[in-house]
């Protein structure tokens, strides 16, 4: 079955590079450009994995991460939090609020399909 | 240096920092939005191309197909002949026994010349007897005229034997001329059809080798396509890298009038930091673009040497297989069209011959019926013998002087009998031969009729074979036009990246201007503050650390706050690498 997949990025650039390399894959993705449309977006349908960046106008990372932890639908969603963000205090933050994990920008295609197979599945 | 000269060295840079984080954006979105589309051109070709090996399949099965048919003909007509060869010695048989009568009529001319002799005789005696003897000359007479009729019809039924041996010698010649040809026409056939099968199919198997590997070697241009897609995402990073460098830019403010020195000292301190710290982080997106450029140029020459190297493989292949190249499949093709037209034409003129061969069965029934016709008609001649010879016995019965000619009247009675037996003899051969040769006939004829089905239906089944080896040669044409998955727009593409290349090589030369112009900034930062220390009597005046640690604490890539950490004693904490997945 065909997993379907929520970018949130407010980078054009990050969510055409991502979304290809996922869909190359055979993903289902839908792109958001920050955390307020990604709210709207995860009422929408279930989602087998939300990746998000961290620092996005209207709503950030985190606190899209809080909202999904919040919603008894996404409760379980994994996130996980893709930024250029690698400091470790961050990715604690990133962790409390309840992502699952944490990339450090730029990705690596293979090692960000692992974990996305990984996670997704 | 005054504080207006700097609020407009600031606006401009900012101004030209945006305006190359802009046209940076520009570039690497236009590659974004254009290399998923050309990868999706590209799975959309690959999968059109991969009918190739479904059409190569028909077109073997087609030729199989074809061939199984031929094989099958032959073995009919190998059949057929042996059938024909059989008959034929059937017939040759019959011929041989023909040629027995020849040995009957030999015996009733022997006798009917002995029949003559004795009307000689009787003739003599006749003359000698006087009165008696007139009326039995009369006898004589009519014994020499049906000896000689006997004798005549003798030549004539010679003749006929001889003339039917004849036709039927020439029949069968011609029946064997023909099993000859359709032999040698089928074998011939057979040999020329199978170079030409083996030919299609060595031909589609190169044709879908060489589609194979044009669609491996196609499927080798997505790597790079893919590769530049993956380095597209360093646009975020660089975006953020000019961000930090003017969000550094936007603190350089002088106010050149005024404040205790320690105030001024502490400003020059923290001015003359930050056009370094613009500095390392311009120089480390460069660094990042220059990678980035670099990726996209070795990515778009591989994918460019693919390209030119599969077109022109393509173009080698498509004219390998235009009409009239040499073993092309359409050469092949129409050389087996040829021959199956040839094939054809031969067969059915072989037909028509032996239509014809076959019709001249009833000239030989013609020919043998007259033949015992004559034969038939000694009975007339036998029965006039009998009529001398009682006419004879009576008068010699009547007359004692030609009591001398009893025993001429035996002899005569004795002859009688014998020609009738010959006759008897050579009737039964000719009923014997006629009857075995109509059977022969009619085996032909038959055996004409069945094959005549049989050339109608393989020239059927040869038709619809060639239909589906064109249908398959159609589908082959089609994975081979399937092939040519790169569009001109495609190719386009290349170049207006390379343009693009071009306005990044622009763009990193603007950056070298900016830096040029943040070390001249920093240099006179430097020499105010060297002046402002002489002037106070100091060495040095360490950095206020407070504004640089809130100013990185905005930038959100921990190498550019580890930059500014070589000025002060920063709190950036530690970091993990680049692409590193944490999984918590």
């Amino acid at each position: 079955m065909v997993k379907n997949i929520l970018v949130v990025d407010d980078s054009q650039a990050i969510r055409q590079s991502l979304g290809f390399v996922l869909k190359q894959v055979g993903y289902e993705v839908v792109l958001a450009s920050d955390g307020l449309e990604a709210t709207k977006l995860l009422e929408m349908a279930d989602w087998d994995l939300v990746i998000s960046d961290l620092n996005m106008p209207q709503m950030d990372g985190i606190g899209l991460t809080r909202h999904i932890r919040q919603s008894p639908r996404h409760k379980f969603t994994p996130i996980l939090i893709l930024t250029t963000e690698s400091q470790l205090d961050m990715m604690q933050a990133g962790k409390a609020a309840g992502a699952t994990g944490w990339i450090v920008k730029p990705f690596v295609a293979d090692k960000l399909l692992e974990v996305v197979k990984k996670l997704s599945g | 240096m005054d504080s207006q000269t700097l609020e407009q060295l600031r606006g401009a840079l900012v101004s030209s920092l945006k305006g190359i984080s802009r046209s940076t954006e520009e570039v690497y979105l236009r590659m974004g939005d254009v290399y998923p589309a050309l990868v999706a051109e590209l799975d959309t070709g690959l999968k059109m191309s991969e009918g190739v090996g479904a059409a190569q399949e028909s077109l073997v099965r087609a030729t199989s197909q074809a061939l199984r048919l031929i094989e099958d003909r032959d073995s009919a007509i190998s059949a057929n002949l042996q059938g024909t060869r059989s008959r034929l010695a059937e017939l040759d048989r019959q011929i041989g026994q023909l040629e027995t009568l020849e040995s009957g009529v030999a015996l009733i001319r022997d006798d009917s010349s002995l029949m003559k002799l004795l009307s000689l005789n009787a003739m003599v005696i006749a003359a000698k007897a006087g009165n008696p003897g007139r009326a039995f000359s009369c006898i004589s007479d009519e014994l020499q005229r049906t000896s000689h009729q006997t004798l005549e019809l003798t030549n004539r039924v010679d003749q006929g034997q001889k003339a039917l041996v004849r036709s039927f010698e020439e029949f069968t010649a011609s029946l064997v001329d023909l099993n000859e040809e359709s032999t040698t026409g089928i074998s011939d056939f057979m040999s020329r059809v199978k170079e030409i099968f083996a030919g299609l199919n060595q031909g589609s198997e190169d044709l879908v080798v060489q589609l194979d590997s044009l669609r491996a070697q196609t499927a080798e241009v997505k790597g790079p396509l893919v590769s530049i897609m993956v380095e597209i995402q360093n646009q975020d990073r660089i975006r953020q890298g000019l961000d930090h460098v003017i969000s550094t830019i936007e603190e350089l403010v002088w106010d050149e009038g005024g404040g205790a020195l320690e105030v001024q000292l502490s400003n020059l301190s923290y001015l003359e930091v930050l056009p370094e710290l613009c500095r390392l982080v311009l120089e480390e997106v460069q660094d990042q673009i220059r990678h980035n450029r670099e990726v996209f140029t070795c990515s778009l020459q591989t994918a460019r040497g693919v390209v030119q190297n599969l077109q022109a493989q393509r173009a080698s292949l498509v004219r390998s297989q235009e009409p009239g190249a040499a073993l092309g499949l359409d050469h092949w093709l129409a050389l087996g069209e040829q021959q199956f037209s040839a094939f054809d034409e031969h067969t059915q003129a072989l037909g028509r011959r032996q239509d014809l061969a076959l019709r001249t069965t009833s000239v030989l029934r013609r020919t043998a019926r007259s033949l015992v016709e004559s034969l038939q008609s000694f009975d007339t001649i036998l029965a006039r013998f009998r009529s001398v010879g009682l006419a004879a016995r009576i008068q010699i019965g009547r007359h004692a002087s030609l009591s001398s000619m009893q025993g001429n009247a035996t002899e005569m009675t004795s002859l009688t009998q014998r020609m009738e037996s010959h006759m008897t003899r050579c009737i039964g051969v000719i009923a014997s031969f006629f009857g075995a040769a109509e059977g022969v006939f009619r085996s032909f004829q038959d055996e004409s009729a069945v094959q005549a089905d049989q050339d109608q239906a393989f020239r059927q089944g040869l038709s619809e074979a060639l239909s589906r080896l064109r249908e398959a040669k159609g589908a082959l044409d089609e994975s081979l036009d399937d092939s040519e998955v790169f569009s001109a727009a495609f190719l386009d593409q290349f170049s207006l990246t390379d343009a693009d290349l071009e306005i990044l090589d622009q763009l990193l030369d603007e950056m070298d201007k900016k830096k040029k112009r943040l070390e001249d900034l920093k240099a006179q930062v430097s020499r105010i503050k060297q002046d402002l220390l002489a002037a106070a009597g100091l060495s040095d005046w360490k950095l206020p650390e407070g504004r640089l640690q809130t100013l990185v604490g905005r930038f959100t890539i921990f190498r550019h706050k580890a930059f500014a950490a070589r000025w002060a004693d920063l709190e950036i904490g530690s970091a993990t690498e680049a692409g590193e997945v944490t999984l918590f």
